[in-house]
């Protein structure tokens, strides 16, 4: 009997001891040889760690003394499902059709785990979608760029991509001062996620970025841009473009592409052309807007004077073996400077350069042109715009070509630019001789406040007097009175304007010109004595009968002009 | 007698104490209550007890404040996304394609009826 008991006791015993050296067991294999991998679940379950994106920087222009914004940031949301925590999938998929209107049974049947189902979903749709507190289906933050002012600027300003990356413009030109700096946050979590306040916590602040104020007018912009798309659609022509500056301070008032680009929907563009910024990257042969520059250098360099004639009864010149002929105006036998201007003279552009070597095309004279051209008016230096991609342009060299290549740079042919760059060498000019560097950041918000502002800048001084410059205001004044600019002249009877016209052939890829295919353009400003707006718009290839730069390019410089200088309040000269 | 009884205590407690000095009147205190390791032990627990419920206490105001933190930090981000919802939504209303005639172009007359042709 007490053996039997005995025996129930030790079989009881044996079992306890047993069942505790299995609890133990599992317990070594747990904490000690699992230690590593049940350590980094916790860790995994306990902890998250992840950047803290920092807002982009936003962009604005100038309206009337107020700052508008023209690229802004949009928080908005990714819905994402996983599958694994979907605990019932109708009513999930119930709910995401009641606020969504989409089905997403197919995706959430084939889906293994975590699934995108839709992307950009704004605030109020997210909180609808938050209220519906169905298992497994989440949101994640997610930033976009919106342009609210649509394709206004849209080249100036590029676009950021889908990556985050800023493109084009603005946007891509300072992509890393507008992104900022990424925070960190390191953090212990509950089972649900939701922070532990603990000492061991780490939180680094972002660094959001700097916001640019633009030196963009918003009305002046959008009348340019509007203007521009009636004009080229009524014309048939290729693209219009045009700048205006203040030739005083070099400040980009408005820079205007069309066609253009909504920014908000970039992806829709299927030529990426229309994201460059045409007026600062683009090189083209100017024409006759050139005629100014060679007779700046020639009255400068003393070679002619303003009140100097020559005979032009062949309305030709031979020059080595080629012949230039002027186009569409009557012989003289007594042509002044101010009428090579006026009606836009090729032959008088060729004697002003041959007066540089005393009659002919030599070395002399090439060099003479030269100085002026790349070393005073620094027509082949990019001008340092805060735009990327500007190309640097280039001028043959003096000594290594022979006289026709001049005479054709003395009247805008083969020779290429940017209007930014004919824009900036143009202020110099008419202002009295000083060159600005043309800007378009206004000033920079840093993200404690700081204000940096761009100041100004000169890139060249005293490249022609004031006595050259007032007699070059004069001579352009005239191709809106008596020259290709007559439409200025009725559009704005009551100020004073000046300019010059400009109709060049368009290259073609395999060399020569693309035949019955002109670019126009007309640089000009207004008022007269003391310049205030210096514009100058380009006409791609129109099809208006007559000269592309007087009857294409010059009425878009007018309507515009006529409009600005009352905007502008200037006063009425004449 | 009380005299008697008293002198006669003084003496047995001196022989007791081990410690007797003629012409000297020395007293030595004796503890009224002895404290047991048991009883030391029990306080320490207690003390120990109380102790951690107070950190416990305090770590579970910490995690509750914790909490409360991170709600008013969801409730500030969803606020701030509403605040930059509308004021996207305010400029894109404000733009100068929406609004009519704000072009200031409007307002303005034009010096002249312009009408262009080509020559």
């Amino acid at each position: 009997m007490i053996a039997a008991r005995f025996t129930r006791i030790s079989i009881l015993a044996i079992a306890f001891v047993a069942m505790a050296a299995l609890v133990l067991g599992r317990l070594v294999y747990l904490q000690i040889i699992q230690h590593d991998y049940f350590s980094v679940l916790a860790a995994q379950t306990h902890s998250r760690k992840f950047e803290i994106e920092p807002q982009r920087g936003q962009i604005y222009i100038h309206d009337r003394g107020e700052l508008v914004p023209i690229a802004m940031n949009r928080n908005l949301n990714l819905l994402y499902a996983d599958t694994r925590y979907i605990y019932d999938t109708e009513a999930a998929v119930d709910g995401l059709k009641q606020v969504l209107g989409e089905d997403y049974s197919d995706k959430l049947a084939t889906a293994d785990g975590y699934v995108v189902l839709e992307d950009e979903i704004d605030y109020n749709t997210a909180q609808e979608i938050l209220s519906l507190e169905v298992s497994g289906i989440g949101l994640s933050d997610q930033y976009r760029r919106v342009y609210p002012e649509g394709s206004l600027a849209a080249q100036v300003l590029g676009f950021v991509n889908h990556d985050g990356q800023g493109q084009y413009g603005i946007e891509g030109e300072f992509d890393e001062l507008l992104k900022g700096s990424p925070g960190m946050y390191d953090i212990e979590t509950d089972a649900n996620g939701v922070p532990i306040a603990t000492s061991d916590n780490i939180q680094l602040e972002p660094t959001h970025g700097d916001d640019i104020v633009l030196t963009i007018d918003r009305n002046i912009q959008a009348k340019v841009e509007s203007v521009l798309e009636s004009s080229v659609d009524d014309m048939d022509a290729r693209s219009g473009h045009a700048v205006i500056m203040d030739p005083n301070s070099g400040r980009i008032l408005a820079m205007a592409n069309y066609p253009t680009y909504d920014p908000n929907n970039y992806t829709e563009v299927d030529d990426y052309h229309r994201f460059i910024n045409v007026t600062s990257s683009d090189l083209f042969e100017p024409g006759s807007g050139f005629k100014v520059f060679t007779m700046a250098a020639g009255l400068e360099a003393g070679v002619v004077d303003k009140d100097e004639t020559f005979d032009d009864s062949s309305g030709l010149v031979r020059v080595a073996d080629a012949v230039i002929r002027n186009v569409g105006i009557p012989h003289s036998s007594s042509r002044s400077m101010t009428d090579i201007i006026t009606n836009s003279v090729n032959t008088g552009a060729v004697y002003v350069l041959e007066k540089f070597g005393g009659g002919e095309i030599n070395v002399e004279a090439r060099r003479g042109l030269y100085n002026y051209f790349a070393n005073r008016f620094r027509l082949t230096e990019a001008t340092g715009i805060e735009q990327p991609a500007e190309p640097n342009m280039s001028m043959v060299d003096p000594d290594s070509v022979g006289p026709v290549n001049y005479a054709n740079i003395a009247f805008g042919q083969g020779i290429a630019t940017t209007m930014v760059r004919m824009v900036a060498s143009m202020a110099g000019i008419i202002n009295g001789g000083d060159i600005y560097k043309p800007y378009l950041v206004d000033y920079r918000l840093g993200n404690n406040g700081e204000v940096a502002a761009t100041e100004p800048e000169m890139m060249a001084e005293n490249i022609v007097s004031q006595e050259t410059s007032e007699t070059i205001k004069e001579m352009m004044a005239t191709v809106v009175t008596d020259g290709g600019g007559y439409t200025i002249n009725w559009a704005l009877p009551n100020h004073t304007v000046a300019g010059k016209t400009g109709t060049a052939e368009i290259p073609s890829a395999d060399g020569g010109y693309l035949s019955g295919q002109y670019i126009g353009s007309f640089i000009g400003f207004a008022p007269v004595e003391e310049p205030k707006y210096l514009m100058m718009v380009r006409v791609d290839d129109p099809r208006t009968p007559g000269y592309a730069g007087s009857a294409a390019a010059a009425p878009i410089f007018a309507e515009i002009m006529e409009w600005l200088v009352r905007y502008g309040g200037v006063e009425r000269d004449r | 007698m009380y005299y008697q009884q008293t002198m006669a205590q003084s003496r047995t407690s001196r022989k007791r104490s081990g410690s007797v000095h003629r012409n000297r009147e020395l007293r030595s205190w004796k503890a009224t209550a002895n404290m047991g390791p048991v009883t030391s032990t029990l306080f320490l627990v207690v003390i120990a007890s109380v102790l951690a419920l107070l950190y416990l206490t305090q770590i579970t105001k910490t995690s509750v404040y914790g909490y409360q933190i991170n709600e008013l930090n969801t409730e500030q981000a969803a606020l701030i996304e509403e605040q930059q919802e509308l004021r996207v939504e305010a400029a894109r209303l404000q733009s100068v394609a929406r609004i009519e005639g704000s072009e200031v172009t409007a307002g303005l007359e034009p010096e002249t009826s312009v009408s262009y042709d080509s020559r």
